[in-house]
C-alpha cells in the first residue's frame, strides 16, 4: 500500500518543516472573529494565499526525484498558514452538528485542560486565556518570508560575494540579508493586518515576549557564529582556530572564511541542537526516499523501520490503531486536516544553566571515580570543567549539544572523535565528490539511526531520564519480549508502545539568544538579556490530541512512571503540578554511565531545575485542508 | 481452587440485594440519619459505599498512622484492593447477530420476518452486590476467607453489618421475648451472619492474575551484584496443553469422521435396491470401513474427553506456589526502604562525593536506622499516600 | 459516514446507567456553572457530544490504581473455562501482560447462566456471564490501547463466546464494547494509592540488593584480621557492583497524574 496525498490541499508545514535557514523568521497572529460574515470573507482572501505542500524546488526535492509537474514553478516568498480553535470554528458558524463530532481535547482547549498538563494558569499570557468573549482566541496565523531571496538580492548588489544557501555568511552580508527580510516581513504583516481589520478581525495582543502591543509572537531562528559551533564541545578556543585552520588547508571552507562568519541554526536556548527527531509517515515523501528516511524515525518491528501509518498525522486515513482516524463529517471538511497543540513555553535558561553548574564538581568526582583510568585527552582544568558540563548536559537530552545521540558516542573521548569524524566527512562531501557524498549521507543517518532496547537496555548510555528517550522511547521497555533471561530476543525488539504516541515538531525559538559558551556569563548575570523573556514556541501536529501530545506531555514528560522513574518529571520540558511545586527545591534526574571494561558505573542523582519551562499559554487548533477552508468561507455545511 | 493462588486470595462473592424500600437494621442503636424509606435498597446501598469511600478518600492524605485516621482495610495490613460494586442490571449488548445468508434461509423457511420475534434480553430478579477484594493468605490454608474475615472484624463490624443487610438472606436470630443480647452476642450473631452470606455466595475466581507474584518471580532470578537473570521456573506446560487440547481435537476429528459413517448407513440402504451387476462393493466396504472407524472414535474420543476434560480442568487449576515476600507488610516495607536508601545514597553522593571511606559507615547506619528485616515498623502504613508507621 | 460502530448501539431505557457517568454528569453540572456564573466564558454553547468519548468514572480511580469491572454475556462458557484452563497451562503467554507491568491484580470469572449466587437452579439467564475486574496503573485508554497493541490475541481468547465481542483489533469498537460493559464501583480501596506496579517490582530489587549488602557487610565485618580501610574498600566493592544495576528502580515518589475528566473538573471550582 501507497498513500499518495493530494498535497495541493494539504497544508504546508504538515508534512514536512519549512527550512529554519530559509524562512528562519515566523510572525504568529491570534485573530477573534467579530463577525461571521465579514470573517468569511477574510478566509476568501486568504485561502488563495494558503501555502499547500506541493514541493517546492530545491537540492532536497531533486534528491527525491520529484517530477517536474509535481513541483512548484516558485521558490515562495511568503508563506502563510491558518489554523482554528474549537471556538473559532463555533465562531465562524460551523454548525454543533458537525462540531459535537469533533474530539473532546480539541472542543475543551488547552486552556480547559491547562491542570492536567501541570500548567499553572497565573502563568499564562492573557490572550490564550480562553476567558473573554473580548479576546478568545480564533484564528492563529503564520506568517514567514524567505531569507534566501532577499539574501540572493544582497548578494547580486554587492557582487563580491557569490550567493550560496544554508551557509555562513559574513556579518555584513548577513545583516543587511536580515534587515531586508524584515522589511518585506513588515509589508506582508501589514497588509494582513490591514485586510484583517477591514474585515472586522480583531488581532489579539499580550503573547508577545516584546510587549503588551505587539500583535505577534516573533520566532527567530538563532544565530551561530562559526566559532560557536566549532567550540560547541566545550574545546578551548586555541583548538578551535587549529580546527579552523585545518579546515582551511583541507578545502572544507572558503580561504576567506573568518570564525566570525554567521548563520542560522537549529539550536535552542539551553544550547541543544533541535529538530532531528521527527516522525516519517506513509505518502510524506516519495517511496524509495521514504524507506530510507523511516530509518529511525518510523515504526520498528521485526528489526525493520517503516513509515508510520498516515492517519496518525492526517484525518481520515488509516492509522496504527489499523482502522481510520476520527474524521467529522463532512468528509471533505476533516479529510487532510490534522490538530495541533501550540504552546508558548518560556525556557529558564540561567537558572537551568545554574543548577548544572553547581554540579559540575560533584560531577568531575563522579566521572573520576569510574574513569580514573581512561581520562587522558583533557588534562586542563578548564577543558575538565567543560567535560563534566557537557556530560551532565548530555545525560538529561539524550544527545550531545550537536545532536550526536548518547547511544552512538557515550563519552566525551568518543563524542570528540564523533566530531572529528562527521566534520572531515561534511567537509570532504563539500568538496562535491560523489564517493564523498554518499559516505557523508551514511554518516548522517546516525543522528537518527539507533535504537535503546538493544543498544542499550538499561540506559546506561542515554538514561532513561533524558529527554529523547521519554518523547520517544522507540524500542525501549517492548512489553512483547517473552524470555527476561535471554538477551537474543532483545535484537527483536519493537516500537510497540510508542507508534501511536509519536508528534510532528514544528516549533521554533523565540526571544534573543543567551550566550553559554562560558559559563560565568550567566552566572553574574550581568549579561543585559539575561532577564528577557525566551523560549521556544512549541509545535506539535498529530491527529489526536490526547493520545498523542497529552499523553506524551502527561505521562512521559510530567511524570516517568513508564519509564521506571516514578514522578520524577523530565528536566528538559517537564513540569510538575502547581499545588506540588512550590515545595520541591529540585527534581532528580538518575543517570549512570559506562565504564571503560563497560559494565555499568553508580549512579549519579543529578539535580535540575523543577521549571526548565513554563508554559504561558497555547491552544488546540484544527488545521484545516484547503478544501475545508473553501468550505468554511462559503459556509456549506 | 484458584481463588487461593501464590499466597493470594482473591475473593469474589456476589450477593442478591433485597428490593422493596430500605428499612433500617433493626436493633441498631443509632439509626443512621439517611435512613428513609422512600430509598430502594440498591440505591440506599450505593449511598453507603460512597460514604464509606468518602471516609477513606478523605483520610488518604493523612502523614499519621494513628489509628483514627485509619480506614477498616488499612488495619489488617492484608489487605491489597477491595472493591464493591452494585450491579443493578446485565447488559445487553444489542440483538444477536446471525449470518445474513442463514437468517434469509430461515425467514424463507419460516415465512414471515424474523425481526418481528423479539430478542430475549437478560434480566436479573434483583440487583446483586459484587464484592472483590484481593487479600493475603497462605496457600495451604483452608479457611482463608474466615480467618480473614475475623481479622478485619473488629475494624469493621459496623460496615460490614450494614452492607450486608442489604443483601437477601441476611437476618440476625432475634433474642428470645423480653431479653437482649448482650453486645458480645449481638457481635457474635453479626459476624457468624456476615461469614455465612459471604461464605455461601462466594464465586470461584475462574482465572486469578497476581502480577505480584510475577515480579517476585523475576526478582528471585534476578542476581543484583551481575544483573543477570536466570530462566524462570515457569514454563509453559504443555504436556498438560496437550491432554487439555488433545481430546478436543479428537472430539472435532471424529464429528468429522461421522458423516462417513452416516454415509454408510445410506449405503447400506441404497445397496438393497441396487439393480444386481453393478459394481458397487468396492467402494462401498471402503466406505462402511470408516464408517465404523468414525463411529468408534467419536464414541472413544467422547469418553476420553468426558475424563480429560475432569484431570485437565483439576490439573491445570491448581494454584501457582507462594513466593515470600510479596504480602503487602513485605510490600510496604520495601517501598519504604527504596525511599530511605535513595536518601541515604543521596546523601553520600552530596555530602562525601562518592568516598570510598564512607559509605559503610553511611550503610550501616542505614541498617540500623530502617531495619530492612522487621517488615512491622518502620514501613509504610498501606492505605494512606505517605504515611510512615513506627512502632516506639 | 460516522462509524455507527456493533457495541455502542445502545437501546434506550436498558442502559440509561450509562448516561449516569459521574463524571459526566458531573462535567455538565459544572459546565452549567460556569455558564452561569461568568456568563461571558464562550464555553457553553457547544452542547454534549456525540463523538464517542470514554473513560473512567472519578470513583474508580484512587492514587495510582483504577478499578475496572466488566461483565459480558457469553454463549457456551465451558469453552470459556477450557480457553482460561489452557492459559493456565502456559503462563508464558502471558508474560507480555507481566511485562507491561500495569496490572496489579485482574480476575476473570465465569458465572454460569443456571448459577446465580443465592438463586434457585430454577431461574436461568439465556447467557453465562464473564466477569472481569481488574486494578491497573495509567489511564483507561492507555490501558485499553496497551491491550490490543500488546495482548490483542489474549484478550480475544479470553472473551472469545462473550456476545457482541468486536476483537480487541481494532481499538475503538473494543473500547467502545468494554465501556458499555462496565461497572463503576461504589467503594474501592488501593492498599498503596501512592505506587504503580513499577514502584513495587523496583522496590522488591532494591529490597533484595539491601538484604544481599547487609550479608556482605556482616561477612566484612566478621573477618577481624582486617583493617578498617580494607573493610572499607571491600565494602564499597560490593557497593558499587549492586547499586550500579539500581539506577533504574530508584523512582521519585508522589500524586499520580490528573486524569482528562479531573482537568475539566477542576476548571469549575
Ligand atoms: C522548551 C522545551 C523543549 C526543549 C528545549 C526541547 C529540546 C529538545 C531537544 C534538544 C531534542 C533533541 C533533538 C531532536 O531529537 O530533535 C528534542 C527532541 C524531542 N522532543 Fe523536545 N524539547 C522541548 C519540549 C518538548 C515537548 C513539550 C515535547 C512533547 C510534548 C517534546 C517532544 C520531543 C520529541 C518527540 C523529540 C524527538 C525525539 C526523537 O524522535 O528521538 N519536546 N527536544
Amino acid at each position: 500500500m501507497t498513500t499518495i496525498f493530494d498535497r495541493l490541499d494539504i497544508q504546508g508545514n504538515i508534512l514536512l518543516p519549512y527550512g529554519r535557514s530559509s524562512y528562519p523568521i515566523a510572525r504568529h497572529f491570534l485573530f477573534h472573529v467579530r463577525d461571521k460574515e465579514q470573517a468569511r470573507a477574510f478566509l476568501d482572501w486568504i485561502l488563495p494565499q494558503i501555502t499547500t505542500a506541493q514541493y517546492f524546488p530545491s537540492k532536497r526535492s531533486k534528491q527525491m526525484q520529484i517530477p517536474e509537474d509535481q513541483l512548484r514553478q516558485d521558490y515562495p516568498e511568503v508563506l502563510l498558514n491558518i489554523a482554528f480553535t474549537a471556538s473559532g470554528l463555533e465562531a465562524l458558524g460551523v454548525p454543533a452538528s458537525v462540531l459535537r463530532q469533533f474530539p473532546n481535547a480539541f472542543l475543551d482547549g488547552m486552556w480547559k485542560r491547562a491542570e492536567m498538563l501541570n500548567d499553572d494558569r497565573a502563568d499564562w499570557n492573557n490572550a490564550w486565556k480562553d476567558q473573554s468573549h473580548e479576546n478568545t482566541t480564533h484564528i492563529l496565523i503564520t506568517q514567514r518570508v524567505s531569507f534566501n531571496s532577499c539574501l540572493e538580492k544582497v548578494c547580486e548588489s554587492r557582487k563580491d560575494d557569490s550567493f550560496k544557501k544554508s551557509d555562513y555568511l559574513c556579518q555584513k552580508t548577513f545583516d543587511e540579508a536580515r534587515s531586508s527580510m524584515i522589511q518585506h516581513l513588515d509589508q506582508e504583516t501589514k497588509r494582513l493586518l490591514d485586510q484583517a481589520e477591514n474585515l472586522g478581525l480583531v488581532a489579539l495582543s499580550g503573547h508577545s515576549n516584546v510587549d503588551d502591543d505587539t500583535k505577534w509572537l516573533e520566532c527567530e531562528s538563532l544565530v551561530h557564529t562559526r566559532l560557536q559551533d566549532l567550540a560547541i564541545a566545550g574545546i578551548s578556543e586555541d583548538e578551535c582556530l587549529e580546527m579552523f585552520k585545518f579546515q582551511k588547508d583541507r578545502g572544507y571552507v572558503s580561504s576567506d572564511a573568518t570564525l566570525t562568519d554567521l548563520r542560522y541554526s537549529e539550536y535552542e536556548h539551553f544550547g541543544f541542537f533541535d529538530g532531528i527527531g521527527d516522525p516519517v509517515f506513509e505518502g510524506q515523501y516519495p517511496t524509495a526516499f521514504q524507506a530510507e528516511m523511516a530509518q529511525g524515525q518510523g515504526h520498528l518491528s521485526s528489526g525493520q523501520w517503516r513509515p508510520i501509518a498516515p492517519g496518525e498525522f492526517l484525518l481520515g486515513y488509516p492509522n496504527e490503531a489499523q482502522e481510520t482516524t476520527c474524521h467529522p463529517m463532512p468528509y471533505t471538511f476533516s479529510r487532510n486536516g490534522t490538530f495541533m497543540a501550540v504552546r508558548k513555553l518560556e525556557q529558564n535558561v540561567s537558572e537551568f544553566h545554574r543548577t548544572l553548574v553547581g554540579q559540575v564538581p560533584l560531577m568531575e568526582q563522579w566521572l573520576d571515580n569510574f574513569e580514573c583510568s581512561s581520562s587522558s585527552g583533557q588534562p586542563s582544568a578548564v577543558g575538565n570543567i567543560n567535560k563534566a558540563l557537557k556530560v551532565l548536559r548530555a545525560k538529561l537530552v539524550g544527545r550531545w549539544d550537536d545532536g550526536t545521540p548518547l547511544v552512538h558516542a557515550p563519552t566525551y573521548e568518543s563524542w570528540l572523535n564523533f566530531r572529528k569524524r562527521l566534520l572531515t566527512l561534511a567537509g570532504e562531501s563539500r568538496k562535491g565528490e560523489q564517493s564523498a557524498k554518499d559516505a557523508w549521507k551514511k554518516f548522517k543517518t546516525k543522528f537518527t539511526l539507533f535504537t535503546f532496547e538493544s543498544d542499550d537496555t538499561k540506559g546506561i548510555r542515554c538514561p532513561f531520564a533524558s529527554h529523547i528517550r521519554r518523547s520517544n522511547p522507540r524500542d525501549s521497555g517492548d512489553p512483547s519480549l517473552r524470555k527476561d533471561s535471554d538477551s537474543s530476543e532483545i535484537s527483536q525488539a519493537s516500537s510497540l508502545l510508542v507508534n501511536r504516541r509519536r508528534i510532528l515538531r514544528r516549533g521554533m525559538t523565540y526571544g534573543p539568544a543567551v550566550d553559554l559558551t562560558s559559563e560565568n556569563s550567566v552566572l553574574n548575570d550581568q549579561n543585559s538579556l539575561g532577564d528577557a523573556e525566551r523560549g521556544t514556541f512549541f509545535v506539535a501536529i498529530c491527529s489526536d490530541l490526547e493520545r498523542q501530545f497529552e499523553f506524551m506531555q502527561q505521562q512521559w514528560l510530567n511524570y516517568g512512571s513508564d519509564f521506571n522513574l516514578g514522578n520524577d518529571i523530565c528536566p528538559v520540558a517537564g513540569a510538575l503540578h502547581p499545588s506540588a511545586a512550590s515545595d520541591v527545591k529540585d527534581i532528580k534526574v538518575m543517570m549512570s554511565s559506562e565504564r571503560p571494561d563497560g559494565s555499568c558505573s553508580l549512579p549519579f542523582v543529578a539535580k535540575s531545575t523543577p521549571r526548565p519551562v513554563v508554559c504561558r499559554g497555547g491552544a488546540y487548533f484544527f488545521v484545516p485542508s484547503l478544501s475545508a477552508l473553501r468550505l468554511l468561507a462559503q459556509n456549506r455545511f | 481452587m484458584p481463588s487461593n493462588e501464590a499466597g493470594f486470595y482473591q475473593l469474589t462473592a456476589l450477593l442478591p440485594v433485597k428490593t422493596g424500600p430500605y428499612k433500617a437494621l433493626s436493633g441498631e442503636k443509632n439509626v443512621p440519619q439517611y435512613c428513609n424509606s422512600s430509598q430502594s435498597y440498591s440505591h440506599h446501598l450505593k449511598d453507603y459505599l460512597n460514604q464509606l469511600s468518602d471516609s477513606f478518600l478523605s483520610n488518604i492524605d493523612s502523614k499519621s498512622s494513628k489509628s483514627g485516621d485509619l480506614h477498616l482495610f488499612d488495619h489488617t495490613r492484608c489487605t491489597h484492593f477491595a472493591r464493591f460494586v452494585v450491579i443493578d442490571q446485565l447488559f445487553y449488548n444489542g440483538r444477536r447477530r446471525h449470518d445474513s445468508l442463514i437468517d434469509f434461509f430461515r425467514t424463507l423457511a419460516a415465512g414471515k420476518d424474523l425481526l418481528s420475534k423479539k430478542d430475549k434480553i437478560d434480566q436479573l430478579e434483583s440487583p446483586y452486590l459484587l464484592i472483590a477484594i484481593d487479600f493475603d493468605c497462605h496457600p495451604s490454608s483452608t479457611s482463608c476467607v474466615q480467618d480473614y474475615l475475623s481479622d478485619l472484624w473488629p475494624y469493621a463490624s459496623q460496615e460490614l453489618t450494614e452492607i450486608l443487610h442489604h443483601c437477601e438472606g441476611f437476618y440476625l436470630p432475634v433474642p428470645p421475648r423480653g431479653k437482649r443480647f448482650t453486645s458480645r452476642t449481638a457481635d457474635w450473631n453479626a459476624y457468624r451472619t456476615v461469614e455465612r452470606m459471604i461464605l455461601s455466595h462466594e464465586v470461584e475466581t475462574t482465572y486469578p492474575f497476581s502480577a505480584y507474584f510475577w515480579v517476585a518471580d523475576k526478582v528471585k532470578r534476578w542476581n543484583p551484584s551481575t544483573d543477570r537473570v536466570s530462566p524462570s521456573e515457569f514454563k509453559n506446560r504443555w504436556g498438560l496443553f496437550g491432554i487439555g487440547i488433545l481430546p478436543f481435537l479428537l472430539v472435532i476429528v471424529s464429528l468429522l469422521i461421522l458423516p462417513f459413517y452416516l454415509g454408510s448407513f445410506f449405503f447400506n440402504w441404497l445397496y438393497e435396491y441396487v439393480p444386481p451387476g453393478a459394481e458397487l462393493s468396492e467402494f462401498y466396504q471402503a466406505w462402511n470401513r470408516w464408517g465404523i472407524i468414525g463411529f468408534a472414535l467419536s464414541v472413544i474420543s467422547v469418553i476420553l474427553f468426558m475424563f480429560a476434560w475432569r484431570y485437565f480442568i483439576n490439573r491445570a487449576n491448581q494454584p501457582m506456589p507462594q513466593i515470600k515476600g510479596v504480602d503487602l507488610k513485605s510490600i510496604s516495607k520495601s517501598l519504604y526502604l527504596q525511599g530511605e536508601f535513595l536518601e541515604m545514597y543521596k546523601r553520600w553522593q552530596d555530602h562525601d562525593g562518592f568516598s570510598k571511606s564512607s559509605i559503610r559507615q553511611h550503610f550501616s547506619c542505614f541498617l540500623d536506622k530502617h531495619q530492612p528485616s522487621d517488615i512491622e515498623s518502620p514501613s509504610l502504613q498501606p492505605g494512606k499516600y505517605f504515611s510512615i508507621r513506627k512502632m516506639s | 459516514m460516522r462509524l455507527i460502530l456493533p457495541g455502542m448501539a445502545r437501546q434506550p431505557g436498558t442502559k440509561d446507567h450509562w448516561h449516569e457517568r459521574p463524571f459526566s454528569t458531573l462535567g455538565s453540572i459544572g459546565l452549567s456553572l460556569v455558564a452561569f456564573l461568568r456568563p461571558a466564558w464562550g464555553i457553553s454553547k457547544i452542547p454534549l457530544r456525540d463523538t464517542p468519548s470514554f473513560g473512567m468514572p472519578l470513583g474508580d480511580i484512587v492514587g495510582k490504581s483504577s478499578a475496572l469491572t466488566v461483565v459480558t454475556p457469553l454463549w457456551c462458557s465451558w469453552i470459556n473455562r477450557f480457553l482460561l484452563g489452557l492459559y493456565r497451562t502456559l503462563p508464558a503467554q502471558f508474560f507480555p501482560l507481566v511485562n507491561l507491568q500495569m496490572i496489579h491484580f485482574a480476575r476473570w470469572v465465569i458465572l454460569p447462566k443456571d448459577r446465580w449466587p443465592g438463586r434457585s437452579k430454577k431461574f436461568k439467564t439465556r447467557y453465562s456471564y464473564l466477569l472481569f475486574s481488574s486494578n491497573f496503573n495509567g489511564t483507561w485508554d492507555v490501558y485499553l490501547d496497551e491491550f490490543s497493541d500488546v495482548i490483542s490475541l489474549g484478550m480475544d481468547t479470553m472473551w472469545y463466546r462473550s456476545i457482541g465481542y468486536p476483537k480487541s483489533i481494532p481499538s475503538r469498537p473494543f473500547k467502545a464494547y468494554i465501556d458499555d460493559n462496565s461497572i463503576e464501583c461504589s467503594y474501592y480501596y488501593n492498599a498503596l494509592p501512592g505506587f504503580s506496579l513499577r514502584d513495587v517490582a523496583s522496590a522488591l530489587k532494591v529490597r533484595k540488593a539491601i538484604h544481599f549488602l547487609e550479608e556482605k557487610l556482616a561477612e566484612i565485618n566478621q573477618d577481624t584480621t582486617t583493617s578498617a580501610a580494607t573493610k572499607d574498600d571491600l565494602f564499597f566493592q560490593q557497593f558499587e557492583s549492586v547499586v550500579a544495576n539500581l539506577v533504574n528502580h530508584l523512582p521519585s515518589t508522589g500524586k499520580p497524574p490528573l486524569h482528562a475528566a479531573h482537568g475539566t473538573r477542576e476548571l469549575n471550582l
